[in-house]
């Protein structure tokens, strides 16, 4: 009889991957130009991933739901045969993150309630679906979190009042089959981590000294991506490189990638993004590699690892970047605000504001006139609570 | 038509594999000699390149070098030689394309298999390829505040996440047109054309030693797999397992499965169908863990022998009665911590029941199933332990004696075939007459006709088909 402990390699090794045809479709038929989608999906993951760190989800859950997430966009961006705009802008950013992270996590070991998940992101400085009450509230929606960055915590800035639970309830379980739908009901992830820590073990690397051996500095044991800090963190103040240095550092280039507006996730296999992080990782501890193309060990070929390489290292300066032309004419201006935790914040409203002053013919899909995006909302949800009450 | 006489269909099918087989080995001599063939003249060829390398690239060190790590002489050193001259060879998976769901459309219902609390269930063709499956609809409810259905979802999710020869396959998820502005799911499995709660319905006489090993030993295959991947079924019990007509026994239905960590999250103990439900789920634990599956195992392996479910209790009350019946009360040395769970309270269990006589209140396994053999006993003992903490894991389960003793698991393919009822194929009627009960009437012959004695005979003959049981 066969072994029965043997699980097919493809389920480990292999994750849904975009086609050729649908980036190209992303890229040139989309009616949001290539950089506003980059924002918008950094914005989106980020904001996903920063909810999951608020409740405590494992790592596991928040990378799939990110990967859950870049696959709804290129799915929901490359489909735009039908319409010539894109679909990516029929709901909020936030809702979208917000439903991908209820909707993940509800089928895995550790599932939220939808109020928790409205809690989190309202605290991140998303507030719940816009009604007429909490719009006049709080102006654009995001001087709470502003609010934040300057020190200043109030709670009543992410106070939500049942009202709020339910329109966000309402919000998000009519996204949670949009995006199943979009991703054909595929959450099954192959996440990389688990491998990149076996290509340590397989290329000796936990043989380093131990951090146990090597008292280290007071270096925080989670690895988050914040693309600020993580890639570089706490090594060079340490003369040796400990083993939990390099492990760690190769989680975080795998965290951090998450969060790339290139969809490394969906477009390379788990096993080139384990050899890509553990290769940045060990170059930026100097840590002595084999000689060899070690790489086609773990069936990677060299472009492939160097372009991720390239890929992983570029998003710090990316954000930097985005973060810096916050208020150039051009770029997403005033769009991206750094809310609390430092998540860019990106809403349709600011995607318009963009694209109006890039002098782009709006053409969005919904097709409200600009500046009446509280009452298309109000409308969605009208929509969606005729729905509900119809059936 | 599948299981109309199909022992002699066999024979005749061996007789082509026996050809096959036969075509096959003279194929594979011929490839070996060619390949040996070809290996000898690469071989020359690298020689010969080698030698012109050398001539040619005498300063540069590295096409030398590269070849110099090949070790002459060795038995292997024709591969590895051939492995550094050709770029390496890189193991690529097909990886599915990101795509939105299909249309329930493209399938074509057969027939309804059943419909279930769960769900419906119905046999169809897809109609590009003509393949047969199973349509799975999930009960949405729009007024649910929390949306999907949270087993549905786990269900795809596990089963998407799964991939072994137990465990029921999930081939893809369609959708269909948006009725009241939700639109319906259907999960798309393989078919399978038995359960085994039917099987062991129908058939006349209980499986045999052999034939219970092998589904017994699958069952524990497919759920070490789930452990292996911190997945409890939580709802194991015959009629959950499909059997296809290759002898292949596929877990199914994950409805009340989900994802567990460690440390064990707080889980509902409304799991389980109640007669194959654990004690400790019984007497109201909230962090349980794959011991839960495993009393279910040792439930469905005590089915497996009698063809009755083993515990048929009507209620909690009475399903725990019976499993102290069966096994034994508690003591604090057979379930150290029993106590502590909050129904226990309930029971009145004398403290020194085991001190005073270990015989009346101990197991009777032993004397339910006189025909087990003592490893048999002594794994169903094992599963039916009171204590989670003393049954066996699925892993220790396929290493147990009971699977290397004789008689040996039966063969998957030697399997016995059955009627399929979800393809709707004729069962073999079994309504046997009962027998005269007291005080009734014996019956009068009256004026018989005999004139169509002999008309059942085509159908008589086509039935069950003669099986040769051996062990």
């Amino acid at each position: 009889m066969a072994n029965p402990h043997h699980p097919p390699t493809s389920l480990v090794l292999t994750n849904p991957l975009a086609t050729p045809s649908q980036l190209h479709r992303r890229t040139a038929f989309s009616s949001i130009p290539q950089d506003l989608q980059d924002v918008i999906f950094h914005s989106l993951s980020k904001l996903a991933y920063s909810a999951c760190l608020l409740l405590e989800l494992p790592m596991s859950v928040a990378a799939q739901i990110c990967v859950v997430l870049a696959r709804y966009c290129l799915s929901r961006s490359s489909a735009s045969s039908r319409g010539g705009g894109n679909e990516l802008l029929e709901d909020e950013f936030a809702h979208l993150a917000a439903a991908a992270v209820y909707t993940v996590a509800k089928t895995g070991s550790h599932p939220v309630g939808a109020n928790s998940v409205a809690n989190a992101f309202a605290w991140l400085g998303c507030p719940a679906p816009a009604t007429s009450a909490s719009a006049t509230k709080d102006g654009d929606g995001r001087a709470g979190g502003a609010g934040a960055v300057a020190g200043v915590d109030d709670p009543r800035e992410y106070y939500l009042t049942d009202t709020d639970y339910l329109n966000f309830q309402t919000v998000v379980l009519g996204l949670e089959q949009k995006i199943l739908s979009a991703v054909g009901y595929d959450t099954h992830v192959a996440l990389p981590h688990g491998l990149a820590i076996t290509y340590l073990q397989a290329l000796d690397f936990l043989g380093l000294p131990s951090e146990s051996s090597s008292p280290s500095s007071s270096s925080s044991p989670s690895p988050s991506p914040s693309t600020g800090t993580t890639a570089k963190e706490g090594t060079a103040a340490k003369t040796k490189t400990t083993r939990q240095d390099l492990s760690r550092n190769t989680i975080a280039y795998l965290n951090t990638s998450l969060l790339s507006p290139q969809l490394l996730y969906l477009t390379h296999s788990p096993s080139s993004l384990a050899a890509a992080a553990i290769y940045s990782a060990a170059k930026d501890l100097d840590v002595k590699m084999p000689e060899c193309s070690w790489w086609e060990v773990f069936d990677v070929e060299r472009e492939e690892l160097g372009f991720l390489v390239v890929g992983m290292r570029s998003l710090e300066g990316w954000v930097r970047e985005k973060v810096s032309e916050r208020e150039e004419d051009g770029g997403l201006g005033a769009g991206i605000s750094v809310a609390r935790a430092g998540v860019l914040v990106v809403t349709r409203k600011d995607v318009e504001k963009c694209l109006e002053r890039r002098g782009v013919a709006v053409s969005l899909v919904t097709g409200p006139p600009v500046g009446a995006m509280a009452d298309e909302e109000m409308e969605m949800m009208r929509r969606m609570d005729e729905d509900m009450a119809g059936s | 038509m599948a299981s109309k006489a199909s022992r002699w269909a066999d024979t005749a099918e061996d007789a082509a594999h026996e050809a096959n087989r036969k075509r096959e080995k003279e194929e594979k001599k011929r490839l070996r000699a060619a390949e040996k063939a070809r290996k000898l003249e690469a071989e020359r060829q690298a020689a010969e390149a080698r030698k012109r390398a050398e001539v040619e690239y005498h300063e540069d060190d590295r096409p030398a070098k590269r070849r110099k790590t090949t070790p002459p002489g060795d038995g292997d050193a024709n591969a590895s030689k051939k492995k550094k001259d050709e770029p390496a060879k890189l193991l690529k998976f097909q990886a599915p394309p990101v795509t939105p769901s299909r249309s329930v459309d493209n399938y074509d219902k057969l027939n309804d298999i059943e419909e279930g609390a769960y769900g419906w269930v119905a046999r169809a063709k897809e109609i590009a390829t003509g393949k047969v499956v199973a349509l799975k609809r999930l009960k949405v409810d729009p007024t649910d505040r929390s949306g999907l259905p949270v087993t549905g979802l786990r269900e795809i999710q596990i089963l998407k996440d799964s991939s072994h020869r137990n465990i029921v396959e999930l081939k893809e998820v369609v959708t269909g047109k948006p009725t009241s502005g939700i639109e319906s799911i259907f999960l798309v499995l393989e078919f399978v054309e038995h359960d085994v709660k039917t099987i062991l319905e129908d058939m006349p006489e209980p499986f045999l030693a052999s034939e219970v090993k092998t589904l017994l030993w699958q069952l524990a295959a497919g759920v070490a797999y789930l452990h292996d991947n911190w997945i409890l079924h939580r709802d194991l019990k015959t009629s959950n397992l499909l059997l296809n007509n290759r002898g292949q026994l596929k877990i199914a239905d994950f409805g009340m499965a989900r994802y567990v960590g460690d440390p064990p999250p707080k889980l509902t103990q409304l799991v389980v169908t109640l007669w194959y439900r654990a004690p400790e789920l019984l007497l109201g634990a909230t962090t349980y863990g794959r011991a839960v599956d495993m009393w279910s195992v040792g439930c469905i392996f005590g089915e497996l022998l009698t063809r009755e479910p083993l515990l048929q209790g009507k209620n909690e009350v009475e399903e725990i009665t019976k499993i102290f019946e069966l096994c034994g009360m508690p003591t604090d040395e057979t379930w150290p911590g029993f106590r502590r769970l909050p129904n226990s309270r309930a029971l009145r269990i004398p403290r020194s029941s085991s001190s005073s006589n270990p015989l009346a209140t101990g197991s009777v396994i032993r004397a339910k199933f006189p025909l087990l053999t003592k490893a048999g006993c002594d794994l169903l003992n094992g599963l039916l332990s009171l204590d989670p903490e003393s049954r066996p894991s699925a892993k220790d389960m396929l290493a147990h004696e009971y699977f290397i003793q004789d008689p040996k698991p039966k063969q998957e393919a030697m399997f016995p075939t059955f009627p399929s009822k979800g393809a709707q194929e004729r069962r073999r009627r079994r309504d046997t007459p009962n027998a005269p009960g007291r005080g009734q009437k014996a019956a009068e012959f009256g004026s018989v006709d005999f004139s169509g004695i002999f008309t059942g005979r085509e159908r008589e003959l086509k039935g069950g088909g003669f099986q040769l049981r051996v062990a």
